[in-house]
């Protein structure tokens, strides 16, 4: 009886857990979909709040319907809708057709805004609601109670000096009303490329300069403007347009226009933003951990307002999985499991986005106090690093691999700290050295390295976008000043590595460069001739300094993030001067603009806007700047970023390990952004360095670091290591060292869109994007190491192996199975095994001499997995 | 550190161990270098970082060593490549200043007065040369630093036509003045604005102002030759030169049958560099040439490096001497379009009354090159293909040039 008076408690709590029951204790409002079930609801429905998120829910405003571009069957709404007037315009008007209102209050049944998504009228877009559903009675209601739009924020009320709210509205007013006109009636001769009578009305300045016969307009004073004259075709000599007068309200919106003082959108206009703020948004239950018993779970999503509202606003919010081999969710929350592993379930709601971490273990997780436990072996690491790592694994089920073997690590870190092949010397003594920190040593003997302070000049030089055509004007093209100029900004933060300057130094030196380049600054980042306009340096700012990706902003509301276009806008502002003149980095007038939503900077005439946001930046509170580059130097040793992709921190792609990456940012900072502290504390932890080699449980994890993936190496790397490969015994050092001839040194940039850096992914550094570098393998890699003619030319004149003709000549002996593992050695980093070698013994034994024997040997290991993968 | 610290220690060196007439008939050149290291922390320094090599340094200072002995050849009265021959003496330049008379560019008394300069400060170069050091080169790796030095200025009364004279001793400025055609009044005046501050140029690296390497001037040419060396790091080739089409006919006399380096091979390019084998005969299109280096630089702009076939002149439309001065109409069908230049084989021609050509008929069926399309043909040239006829006005305006100027007049025809 007891039993199951349990099992009727268990069942009721699953069902209420199921189905968002557990509000007994709520302070929040309930959802829309219970207060519009009925059609007789008295409640009033929010713009902002119900109507948009609504249509978003919908997919109204998505950009394949409404949100696109073009609109769709001339009804156009803002993308994810953030822009509440243009929306609200758009949804009062009437149809494209211009014979029904998409809202009647009179007859609301009729509006079209009910009758298309319900298919009473033809809909391109199908059926998007039922007659009496909730989301149906919502816009009757809105419809019913006035049909109102956003509360716009009275941005500007304390004034604004150089951008007065009465600007803004007439700006809107001219984009909405005048442009219409002006494209219809007068572009024809007078915009763009054609100038009749001398007259342009592609901009105020040249529309208030006039024409021919003068001024076209006089501010405020339409009587007296030569542009009413003409439209009102007043003159017998003056008639414009000549095809014809125009109609009455046209007339009347041009002399509104001029009498408010001929207002103009000039570029970088957002739209007005809404005084409702969303404050969080909240998810219930704040994760999900799966496991086999229970593999469903309802998400409730409850927003809070500035003003204090708290609502459950499930059924208005968009949902996302961002695995679903993990988890799969339904539009109204319901999330289910679907396989092991760890994710994220993401709600957007507003401009409000929540992360919910699911977990699904991969097997169940063993008890500390249990003898077996897996993670037993493990549980005492020292680093830092893999307590945070060790402590995931464990909650997923998962044991690491095993430590990875000298050999491995050697190789592996050479390459991942320094972009290079360790030497023969160098494997056998690492080998023979008996020493328990041998791994440590090695560590920091390659961080002293100049080879270490080239490849991740290199990387740096990837992030900031240092591409010889883009520096350069079309005239320098023509020449190699682009080289010159790529080359010099690469030794310029060369020398700074080489010292070993704080990160934080060294971004603030670009940051604040004189853009003459004097006392030693680099200007060049600044004065790429790419930066046309000060948004794309604003998005190459934000791109390489702070890990984010704000294009997404520049015409609407970020999907992924809380970025909106005001906020795009003001933060391309303070780059407008530097853009523009690529010679001054003053401020031209006072401004006052938010910076990415942490407060608001007041600039004065002469003030260099550069300075606030790098203060800001070095403010240890910042979440960006040490944030992202400890994830980019992550993402370089695991090829996965904590943050994946590395430059896409957004709430709806949080860090797989939240706290280690908190621990590290925190840590590099500590350290005054020491680089090498930070490598120094991620090559020595365990997680780097365990063998690829999977076991039974972490084989599918490419997440949680259990393993190491085996990643191909980069462009420059090969190219480099080939060339090392094939060197002289005598010149292994100086290839290394020599960076006038190495594709991870001054060749970098020279070497950009050759074939062999093309077809290994080297990036041009033409986008914003960390994607640019490609890592993956393809066929036609393949077909380079096999015949490509750098290859074949690599081999044919390999000085070692003229080296060992040398020695033939001379007498000497060689020994094969030397040879052998002297191939392999160079190549591979290790010693062949005892089959490898016998086979490689037995072809040069059977080759027409030595030296092709060789040279087919080297080819082949130049071709192996083994060679061309970091592992 | 300044980049080209370290050049110009190692400039000053060797000049001062010139000057001072140290040379030794064998040059002990490791204990040049230990020398080099003791006296230089900043090539100390490179060596350490790796960013530059013993090997590397050696080869300069013997390229050096060369590079000076070759110019006290030169001042000696020997003509060898990079060397501009006096003017005066071989008669080009007179020839040059009669045309531009005669395309109205300056007046008659204009051109004796430039003669006349010309002549005298050839004298005066004369003169110094005899005795003079030369100025410090940096060679391959510095690109040249002293080529192209601003005439000194002084605070107080500047007398113009010193520096005017001063300015046209240097090949590359001389070459620019000639080949923009201002007069002596001119040239005077820009010096004038420049001290003023219009055209002050900045120090460190800032180049000239057509983006050239400093101590170079634009030399837009088709250089054909076997390739000899190359060096698809540094991006560099030199190359047993069999022919050069340019404007500049002197220069390309100068460097016919020379070995000369090419560098500033980048990019894309060096894909074409590899896929050289010594040996091959090569054509290049080069955008500047430092004259007192002999070195070439690579003309980006138009996307020319590649193999091609032994040096014939008529494979590649040098044309007939009886068709030289040719001024008319062609019709043409277009064998190669490449870096603004079309390779045409002749179908007929039609001169004018002002033609010059002894037998323009002469290049029918025949190849002929021309070039210019530059300003409103630039877009009509961007479609041209292997194939298309076309009818074009052109006139050969040098008849030392290998090379015809496109006119007026330019159809494209039905493909017969």
């Amino acid at each position: 009886m007891k039993s199951i008076l349990l099992f009727g408690v268990a069942c009721l709590v699953l069902n209420a857990d199921l189905n968002g029951n557990d509000e007994k204790d709520a302070d929040w409002i309930q959802s829309a979909a219970k207060r519009f079930s009925r059609s007789n609801s008295n409640e009033v429905p929010d713009f902002q709040r119900h109507v948009i998120p609504l249509l978003g829910k919908l997919g109204c405003n998505s950009a394949k319907c409404h949100g696109s571009f073009q609109g769709q069957g001339g009804f156009q709404l803002s993308l994810f809708g953030f822009d509440f007037q243009a929306d609200h315009r758009s949804l009062t008007a009437k149809a494209s057709s211009g014979e029904i209102s998409r809202t009647l209050p009179a007859d609301i049944e009729k509006s079209l805004i009910l009758q298309k998504p319900t298919e009473m009228v033809d809909h391109e877009g199908g059926r998007r609601l039922e007659p009496g559903s909730w989301e149906y009675n919502l816009l009757v209601r809105w419809i019913e109670s006035g049909a109102k739009g956003g509360v716009i924020r009275e941005r500007f009320a304390q004034g604004k000096a150089n951008e007065p709210n009465i600007q803004r509205q007439g700006a809107s007013f001219y984009s909405n009303k005048v442009l219409p006109i002006l494209e219809d009636h007068c572009y024809e001769c007078h915009g763009f490329d054609s100038r009749k009578g001398n007259l342009s009305l592609v901009s105020r300045q040249r529309l208030l300069a006039g024409g021919e016969s003068g001024p076209a307009v006089v501010t405020g004073k339409p009587e007296r403007s030569l542009l009413m004259r003409a439209v009102r075709h007043a003159e017998p000599n003056l008639e414009m347009p000549p095809s014809g007068k125009l109609p009455k309200e046209k007339l009347a919106i041009l002399e509104q226009w001029i009498e408010m003082g001929v207002p103009w959108a000039e570029k970088n206009m957002a739209p007005e933003e809404s005084n409702r703020v969303l404050v969080s948004l909240d998810p219930v239950p704040r994760e999900i951990r799966f496991d086999d018993s229970r593999p469903n779970r309802r998400l409730k999503i409850i927003a809070t307002w500035q003003d204090g509202r708290r609502e459950d606003v499930t059924c208005l919010t968009r949902f996302q999985t961002n695995n679903d081999s993990v988890v799969k969710i339904t539009p109204d929350g319901l999330a289910t499991n679907v396989g092991p592993g760890d994710t994220h379930l993401v709600a957007f709601y507003d401009n409000g986005v929540a992360a919910i971490p699911v977990l699904k273990p991969y097997f169940p997780e063993k008890k500390s106090d249990r003898p077996n436990a897996v993670v037993q072996t493990f549980s005492g690491a020292v680093n830092p690093v893999d307590r945070f790592i060790n402590t995931k694994l464990n909650k997923l089920g998962l044991r690491p691999s095993s430590i990875c073997s000298d050999e491995e690590f050697l190789r592996r870190v050479s390459i991942d700290l320094t972009g290079t092949l360790p030497t023969p010397a160098e494997v056998k003594g690492f080998l023979l050295d008996p020493s328990a920190d041998k791994r440590t040593a090695k560590v920091n003997q390659l961080l002293n390295r100049t080879s270490y302070a080239a490849w991740w000049t290199n990387k740096l030089c990837d992030f900031t976008g240092c591409n010889p055509q883009s520096i350069s004007s079309l005239l320098e093209v023509a020449t190699e000043e682009g080289y010159r100029k790529a080359s010099l900004w690469y030794d310029w933060i060369l020398e700074r590595l080489e010292r070993n300057q704080p990160y934080d130094e060294l971004v603030s030196e670009l940051m604040l460069a004189d853009l003459d380049g004097r006392n030693g600054s680099m200007p060049y980042f600044w004065t790429r001739q790419s930066l046309k306009e000060s948004k794309d340096t604003a998005m190459s700012v934000a791109h390489a300094f702070l890990g984010i990706q704000l294009q997404c902003a520049e015409c609407h509301k970020h999907p992924f993030d809380s970025w909106t276009q005001g906020d795009f806008v003001d933060f391309a502002r303070f780059f407008e001067t530097v853009t523009d003149t690529k010679r001054r980095a003053t401020s031209r007038e006072i401004m006052e603009l938010k910076l990415l939503r942490s407060g608001t900077v007041r600039l004065q005439a002469g003030d260099d806007p550069r300075r606030p946001i790098m203060d800001w930046m070095k403010k240890p509170g910042n979440p960006w700047l040490a944030r992202a580059f400890v994830n980019r130097v992550w993402a370089s040793y695991f090829h996965v970023g904590l943050v994946e992709p590395p430059d896409q921190f957004t709430p709806a792609n949080p860090p797989s390990h939240p706290q280690l990456l908190d621990w590290l940012t925190r840590g590099f900072i500590e350290n005054r952004y020491d680089m090498k502290w930070l490598h120094r504390q991620i090559t020595t932890s365990d997680a780097y360095q365990r063998s690829w080699r999977p076991n039974e449980t972490n084989r599918e994890d490419r997440r949680n670091f259990s393993r190491c993936i085996p990643r191909r190496i980069p462009a420059e790397v090969i190219y480099d290591a080939m060339k090392q490969v094939t060197a002289t015994t005598d010149q292994q050092d100086a290839v290394r060292t020599n960076l006038r001839r190495r594709a991870i040194g001054h060749l970098s940039m020279r070497m950009a869109g050759t074939h062999a850096m093309k077809v290994f992914g080297k990036p041009d550094r033409s986008l914003n994007c960390d994607c640019e570098r490609v890592n993956e393998p393809t066929l036609l890699q393949s077909i380079f190491t096999q015949n490509d003619p750098l290859v074949r030319m690599r081999i044919a004149d390999s000085g070692w192996i003229l080296e060992l003709e040398d020695a033939l000549e001379r007498g000497q002996s060689i020994d094969h199975a030397e040879m052998a593992d002297q191939a392999w050695v160079r190549t591979v980093g290790r010693f062949p095994a005892d089959r490898e070698k016998q086979r490689a013994v037995v072809h040069l034994k059977e080759a027409v001499s030595v030296s092709d024997g060789m040279a087919d040997l080297l080819w082949a290991l130049m071709n192996t997995k083994e060679f061309l993968l970091n592992h | 550190m300044n980049k080209f610290f370290p050049l110009l220690c190692l400039g000053i060196l060797v000049a001062c161990h010139d000057c001072m007439g140290q040379e030794k008939e064998t040059v002990d050149w490791e204990a040049e270098y230990q020398k080099l290291l003791k006296t230089s922390p900043a090539i100390k320094a490179k060596i350490i970082s790796g960013q530059t090599t013993r090997k590397d340094i050696i080869l300069w200072l013997q390229k050096n060593k060369k590079g000076f002995e070759e110019k006290n050849k030169i001042n000696a009265g020997k003509t060898v490549v990079g060397k501009k021959a006096s003017p005066a003496e071989d008669g080009s330049f007179q020839k040059k200043l009669e045309d531009m008379v005669r395309m109205g560019k300056i007046t008659a008394k204009e051109a004796a007065d430039l003669a006349g300069a010309l002549s005298q400060s050839q004298e005066k170069l004369s003169e110094k040369g005899k005795n003079r050091t030369p100025a410090p080169t940096s060679g391959n790796l510095g690109e040249g630093k002293s080529g192209s030095a601003p005439p000194e200025e002084k605070k107080e009364k500047v007398d113009w036509q010193a520096a005017y004279e001063k300015l046209m001793e240097n090949p590359a400025a001389r070459q620019k003045v000639l080949d923009s055609g201002a007069t002596r009044e001119q040239v005077i005046q820009f010096l004038k604005n420049r001290k003023s501050g219009g055209e002050q140029p900045q120090s460190g690296q800032k180049r000239n102002r057509t983006g050239s390497r400093k101590g170079s001037f634009r030399f837009y040419a088709l250089v054909i030759g076997r390739l000899k060396s190359r060096d698809i790091e540094l991006g560099e080739m030199e190359l047993d030169v069999d022919y050069v089409i340019s404007q500049r006919t002197k220069l390309n006399g100068d460097l016919k049958g020379k070995r000369v380096k090419l560098v500033g091979i980048s990019g894309k390019f060096r894909d074409s560099l590899l896929k050289l084998k010594i040996g091959d005969t090569v054509k290049v299109r080069t955008g500047d040439f430092n004259p007192q280096t002999g070195i070439l630089g690579f003309g980006y702009k138009f996307h020319v490096l590649e193999k091609t076939e032994p040096f014939q002149p008529a494979d590649f439309g040098i044309p007939p001497n009886e068709f030289r001065g040719f001024v008319g109409t062609l019709t043409v069908k277009i064998m190669e379009a490449n870096g603004f230049v079309l390779l045409l084989d002749a179908e007929s021609v039609e001169p004018v009354a002002t033609s010059r050509a002894s037998d323009p008929a002469s290049i029918q069926g025949g190849r002929i090159r021309i070039g210019g399309f530059f300003d409103k043909h630039k877009n009509a040239f961007e479609e041209f293909k292997k194939g298309d006829r076309i009818r074009v006005s052109v006139v050969h305006r040098n008849r030392e040039s290998d090379s015809l100027t496109v006119g007026d007049l330019l159809t494209v025809l039905p493909a017969k």
